[in-house]
């Protein structure tokens, strides 16, 4: 067996984990018969085969050791995903424009030693030229202002 | 052959003016937007479908194919750039590429892909050429059987190409094509794993698992680690690549072409495997196969080369049988259904100067798409020296567009956050997302010819092994995994050793 | 660069509301057709060619958009759901409109409640085709053969309730033979295997099946309708062996239910003309499609009885898609 590390446990777990709640998902789902299989045969089996290969990782896994999470890894994660789902909630109310204005603004945040003004300017530079080019050019069929 | 000399003749036609131009306006117009993710060829030909209206049938495909090929080639710019990969088969050029530029060589991985690409291209019009006829017909013993084996294949050389653990690399397979099965299935409409939400129906899209596992959690990475200068700490290298690096690349290239062009024949939709098995056949020959993922030229050669071949090739079935391999093909046969012109076998005999102008329009369109970017490397290397915390909210933007306008649907977006959270756990659980993101390619395949190679054969799996072309391959899957387990075990016992 | 922005956005709301002002004039941005399958297929061709007339006639684009998925539920679901505003109409086929509802539950449309039928661009037979290596040049050979080897041929289909697949079904009831069903994904790979000879025959689309057929790598045996296609004189009707089979391929446009009666008319109208060009006609008819474009009430009621009709071979054929 290969030499697998500490992260390795959760690793395994996250496999296992996953496979657990295809299985879950799919309790209802028809297998059918090797001629005639069902929607559930494949699924079924790959995830099956995700919690043999999760257990078997984590189970050669040295050690269970904590799973440390760096505080630092935080803002980014919050603002870039926070900044994503704020573009799906936005952009058919607010228009292209402003909320890409938004999202490259609020990126620019998730940065460490934050220049505001660079940041403004590159934010408005930014979402003028994308409604240009996609909006008018390439005629993305979405609204360019709140209406 | 007759094939040369009609070749000859199709280079007449595509020499016309109307047709030049057509072709040069779809190279460019395809490198452009295949730049720009999400939006890749089949987006671009819906739109400009109806400009060809306007054109005569030759000319049109001629510009279509511009734009297709056009684009892959754009694709793989935005991928070695800033890690993008817009289309499969650029997920693989996303790993030594990408390296390669962080290094400063962006230029050289740009440059060595267009002459990888020329190269490909050149070889597989000859190809066609000559061999359209016969590799037609070997294309067609390809059963399910066939395809069955030949995507198990493809999955066991994800996992040899995946750098860490092959155990993970395994899980990660396995997880891609369990994703993949997510929404109706397609033969008897049942809903799996779509937690009742109407928008995972039909399943989650390429784009988006690949720009959240590779884009955003690259993103994240970087911003993370705090270095907000520009992505390129070291002065950039001269774009063009030196002696050694053609010659380092030469052998690369000459075998993704091979490859590429046999697997883009098949019209079950071989050419994704194109350039995952040219890469996995480099790192397997190497003489340092751990120096892939590091940012090797080989590792972008043999792939690059590998697509534009089969992206070729996969012009055979359409034209010579009216199957298309893929959506673009599929587009293509609408458009010319659109002029009055069903592709099948008889159209190499009713429209000899439409299907040889289109295939010599090919060699046309590669010379063109080198002239095009050659000059454009520099630039495009250049962008890497914007500081990272001015670039990369625009990446950020980039993704968002790109991966709402496949579908124009919000939702998608969503999707996006989850997949780039789920980029990032991977990461720091040192799990690879190629082998995820081959799986998930290939996941709808393989249950599809599984599922129909079992009710041809009465649910008998001894079909794998008694006919000839699928023992072959299998046995070839078997002994890919046998060498790249050995390494292991053979570190193991020398662990053992010193210990 | 900042207050040009705030100045444009100004301009653009005060237009906007100049614009909401201003009601009744339809359309006045671009209208979206809504295409169930991929680009490429009969029902795009037809979208994109209407689509094409239309914009002229109305001074506004006219948009073709792919959604494809799940034998055209996922597309035609979007249609259902649309703001009936008319700027999002879409086209779906004889197979989603008069079938799927009485082979799947839980669909996400339902046709009587949730659509406002615009008219019906025209329809297709299909034709029953065989590999040559089938010893059978006849529709009563074929059922011979058939008869002699039960569960021993298999047909293609496009997919499980598509027409190819209610084709097979009601041939094998009306015919008592036992063949078996093989389903693909769309038409192209399914004929890949057939040519290749994996499976023995397929009910396809008359237009995509005919080249193949005049180049000898396929047998064709007989088209599903009535009367033989003017563009294949020659190949038989099945109906001239076996008695009532009938079964026509047809597609046509749809508006959400709810669309104000001045747009149904003016997009039924804008349909009508766009079918009824010269040029339009005669690429359409050359692959295969006979132009009918009717009057949304006239396309209603043509809708409600092909249901009935395919609710009859459901039931008789006893066709079930187990999920």
């Amino acid at each position: 067996m290969e030499r697998l590390r500490e992260t390795d446990f959760w690793a395994g777990f996250l496999c296992m984990a996953v496979g657990g709640v295809a299985l879950l998902l799919l309790a209802d789902t028809r297998m059918g018969t090797m001629a005639a299989m069902g929607p559930g045969f494949m699924p079924v089996w790959l995830a099956r085969i995700l919690i043999g290969i999760g257990a078997v990782v984590a189970l050669f896994s040295r050690s269970s050791g904590p799973l440390t999470l760096d505080a630092r890894v935080l803002r980014p994660l919050v603002l870039l995903i926070g900044g994503i789902v704020l573009y799906a909630l936005a952009l058919r109310p607010a228009g292209f424009a402003l909320t890409s204005f938004a999202l490259l603004l609020l990126a620019a945040a998730a940065g460490r030693g934050v220049r505001w003004l660079e940041a403004l300017i590159v934010a408005a530079l930014g979402s003028a030229a994308a409604t240009v080019l996609f909006i008018s050019i390439l005629k993305i069929n979405l609204p360019v202002w709140p209406s | 052959m007759s094939g040369l000399g009609s070749l000859l003749d199709g280079l007449a036609t595509a020499f016309a003016p109307i047709n030049l131009l057509a072709c040069f306006g779809g190279a460019l117009v395809g490198t452009l937007i295949g730049v720009l993710p999400g939006l890749g060829p089949v987006a671009t030909i819906s739109i400009l479908l109806p400009v060809t209206y306007y054109l005569d049938p030759t000319a049109a495909l001629i510009m279509l194919a511009g734009i297709y090929y056009g684009a892959q080639y754009g694709g793989s710019t935005a991928a070695i750039l800033v890690n993008l990969p817009g289309e499969a088969s650029s997920v693989v050029t996303c790993l030594d590429g990408y390296q390669m530029a962080r290094q400063g060589r962006a230029g050289k991985a740009l440059a060595i892909s267009a002459i990888g690409s020329f190269f490909a291209g050149c070889v597989a019009t000859i190809l066609i050429a000559i061999f359209s006829p016969p590799l037609i017909a070997v294309a067609q013993s390809f059963s399910a059987v066939e395809y069955t084996s030949l995507m198990s294949l493809g999955l066991v050389g994800a996992m040899v190409l995946a750098r860490g653990s092959l155990l993970k690399a395994f899980a990660m397979t396995v997880l891609g094509l369990l994703l993949s099965l997510v929404g109706t299935d397609p033969e008897v409409g049942t809903r799996r794993m779509t937690l009742g939400l109407p928008d995972l129906y039909d399943g989650m899209g390429f784009v988006v698992v690949a720009m959240g596992l590779f884009g955003i959690a690259e993103i994240l990475r970087n911003v993370d680690s705090g270095d907000t200068r520009a992505l390129v700490s070291a002065k950039l290298d001269r774009p063009w690549p030196t002696r050694r690096d053609l010659r380092d690349a030469a052998p690369a290239i000459g075998r993704g072409t091979a490859v590429g062009s046999l697997l883009g024949v098949l019209p079950g939709g071989g050419a994704i495997l194109s350039s995952f098995a040219a890469y996995a056949i480099e790192k397997r020959i190497a003489r340092h196969p751990e120096r892939f993922g590091t940012g090797v030229i080989e590792g972008v050669a043999a792939p690059e080369a590998a697509n534009n071949a089969g992206a070729q090739t996969s012009f055979i079935p359409m034209l010579t049988l009216g199957i298309p391999a893929n959506a673009v093909m599929a587009l293509m046969v609408g458009a010319l259904m659109l002029h009055g012109v069903t592709p099948g076998p008889t159209l190499i005999d009713e429209k000899p100067e439409l299907f040889w102008g289109v295939i010599a329009s090919m060699w046309l369109g590669n010379l063109m798409l080198l002239v095009i970017n050659l000059p454009l490397v520099g630039l495009w290397a250049r962008l890497l020296l914007v500081p990272y915390r001015v670039l990369f909210p625009g990446i950020l933007l980039l993704c968002c567009i790109g991966v709402y306008s496949v579908n124009n649907n919000v939702f998608d977006l969503y999707l996006l956050a989850v997949f780039g959270v789920l980029g990032f756990v991977l990461a720091a659980l040192d799990f690879e997302p190629g082998p995820l993101v081959l799986g998930f390619v290939l996941g709808p395949l393989l249950e599809e010819n599984f599922r129909r190679a079992m009710a041809l054969s009465d649910g008998d799996g001894s079909v794998f092994v008694t006919r000839p072309i699928s023992a072959v391959v299998l046995a070839i899957a078997v002994v890919l995994l046998a060498f790249t387990l050995m390494p292991a075990v053979r570190r193991q016992r020398e662990l053992a050793f010193k210990e | 660069m900042l207050r040009r922005i705030f100045l444009t956005a100004g301009a653009a709301v005060a237009l906007w509301a100049s614009a909401a002002g201003a009601e009744g004039k339809f359309p006045d941005r671009a209208i979206t057709i809504v295409v169930p399958y991929g680009a490429g297929g009969t029902n795009d061709i037809v979208a994109r060619e209407v689509a094409q007339k239309m914009q002229t006639y109305l001074g506004q684009p006219v948009v073709v958009e792919n959604k494809p998925g799940a034998n055209g539920a996922i597309g035609t679901g979007f249609v259902a759901r649309a703001k009936a505003d008319g700027y999002t109409i879409g086209i779906a086929p004889s197979s989603v409109l008069a079938i799927n509802e009485w082979l799947y539950k839980d669909l996400p449309y339902n046709v009587e409640k949730d659509f406002q039928p615009l008219s019906l661009a025209g329809t297709t037979p299909n034709i029953l085709i065989v590999h040559p290596s089938v010893p059978a040049s006849s529709i009563a050979e074929f059922i011979a053969l058939a008869k002699s080897k039960p569960g021993g041929l298999a047909y293609a289909s496009m997919g499980a309730g598509s027409t190819g697949h209610l084709n097979g079904e009601l041939f094998k009831t009306l015919t008592g033979t036992d063949i078996k069903h093989i389903p693909y994904k769309g038409s192209g790979p399914a004929l890949n295997d057939l040519l290749a000879g994996q499976v023995q025959a397929m009910f396809d689309n008359l237009s995509t099946a005919l080249t193949h057929v005049k180049a000898g790598k396929l047998k064709g045996l007989g088209v599903t309708s009535l009367q033989r296609s003017p563009l294949a004189p020659e190949i038989p009707t099945i109906a001239e062996t076996v008695k009532g089979f009938d079964a026509t391929s047809w597609f046509g446009f749809l508006a959400p239910k709810g669309t104000p009666r001045p747009i149904v008319d003016k997009l039924s109208g804008a349909i009508v003309k766009a079918l009824n060009e010269p040029d339009v006609r005669e690429r359409l008819e050359k692959s295969g499609l006979k132009i009918v474009a009717n009057k949304p009430e006239e396309f209603a009621a043509f809708i409600r009885a092909e249901k009935k009709k395919w609710g009859g071979v459901v039931e008789k054929a006893n066709v079930k898609i187990e999920q």
